[in-house]
């Protein structure tokens, strides 16, 4: 007894039931069912077939793309605005701040006491005794 | 004929505005500051001349000695005197180009500084005069009796004033920020989109600030003005003055800072 006469004795059987239950159906919804399958089995087959080939030519790059962030409203100092009201774009409000941003650079770069022009150390003792 | 006068009134507008320029470009603090350095180091040298003669002049007391001793005296007491001149000189440019002074304030200071520059000045051609080096430590003393009660105190006054200056003018600055913030604030509360009732409270503490830093400079000046009526170091009072200045320069740092927090708070939800 060969292997394919083995298996043909185990599944001939369930074969034979399902080929009754098929026989019970009309031939008219045979006929759609049959055709439905075929169709069915023709995209199965496409998609394997294009899955391979996609495979084969390399998977494409995934893009990565930037996680989205909340707009913050940046100040000159370098201070972010984390719940920026619509003044924080308001170009009058900018402005004043670009002006204070102009003389806080001014004070810090200013030298309270004129270091380079304190007075000269003179000799007034001018004597010509031993 | 015509085109000769043409040529000669072309001339004429052409040296007026290039006389006009280099007067604007000749002079002003850093030039003034230049010359100034180059007489202070002229004297420093001069000076070391001067000490070699003195101390030759007296271990040998010979005709030489005393003649290179009276040429070096001269040529000291006159770079002495020019260094004087030149400092105040570049302390009346630096004055006149102080943003923070009024013209009050200016005025005020030269009529301080232009007669110790004409003593100074008078005092240099005197000593072209002098015969002995009696004389010459006799004219030498009337410089430093000068020097200590009047052009030191000058000096002070004119650097304590320009600091003030400085300080003065970046307050004026603040206070420009201020006006325009307000105007702002004021906008935003007529669109009714914010509550800008906190920034009154703000503003009262930034006065307060600024108020400070004024009342820090009148000290300062105070200050310097006690210095012309004592008999101690002027620059004891200078530096006391100057840690005044310093006092309303912090408060202008902490009026910027307050300023900082309410614009922060306008562009806040």
């Amino acid at each position: 007894m060969t292997i394919k006469s083995k298996v043909m004795n185990i599944f001939q059987p369930a074969v034979n039931k399902l080929k009754d239950v098929w026989m019970k159906i009309p031939a008219r919804l045979r006929k759609i069912l049959r055709i439905l399958g075929i169709v069915f089995a023709g995209l199965l087959f496409l998609m394997t077939v294009l899955s391979i080939v996609l495979n084969l030519k390399g998977k494409a790059p995934v893009e990565i793309k930037p996680t989205p962030v909340a707009s913050f409203a940046p100040l000159p100092s370098g201070e972010v605005i984390t719940n920026p009201s619509r003044y924080a774009t308001d170009s009058g409000v900018i402005k004043i701040e670009g002006d204070l941003s102009g003389v806080e650079k001014e004070l810090d770069n200013l030298q309270v006491s004129e270091v380079n022009l304190l007075p000269p150390r003179l000799d007034f003792d001018i004597n010509f005794a031993k | 004929m015509l085109r000769k006068k043409i040529l000669l009134v072309a001339v004429f507008i052409g040296a007026t505005f290039l006389a006009k320029n280099i007067r604007a470009e000749e002079f002003d603090y850093q030039k003034a500051y230049q010359d100034y350095q180059y007489n202070l180091s002229l004297y420093n040298k001069l000076n070391d001349e001067y000490r070699l003669s003195r101390a030759r002049y007296i271990q040998y007391k010979t005709l030489l000695s005393e003649e290179e001793a009276k040429q070096a005296t001269l040529a000291m007491l006159q770079a002495r005197d020019e260094t004087i001149k030149t400092y105040l000189t570049a302390l009346r440019m630096r004055i006149m180009e102080n943003k923070g002074l009024s013209d009050g304030e200016r005025e005020s200071l030269f009529r301080r500084i232009d007669p110790e520059v004409s003593y100074f000045e008078e005092h240099k051609e005197k000593l072209a005069s002098v015969g002995s080096l009696k004389d010459f430590v006799k004219d030498s003393d009337e410089a430093k009796d000068r020097f200590s009660n009047s052009t030191e105190i000058v000096f002070y006054t004119a650097l304590t004033n320009i600091s003030i200056g400085n300080t003065a003018h970046e307050r004026k600055q603040i206070e420009k920020v201020i006006l325009d913030l307000r105007s702002k604030i004021t906008e935003i509360k007529l669109a009714g989109d914010k509550d800008v009732s906190v920034f009154d409270r703000f503003f009262v503490k930034l006065d307060n600030k600024l108020q400070r830093s004024r009342e820090k400079e009148t000290n300062a000046k105070d200050i310097i003005a006690a210095s012309e009526k004592s008999y101690k170091n002027k620059i004891n009072y200078y530096n006391d003055a100057m840690g005044a200045v310093q006092e309303s320069y912090l408060y202008l740092k902490e009026s910027v800072s307050y300023l900082k927090e309410i614009i922060r708070l306008i562009k806040t939800k």
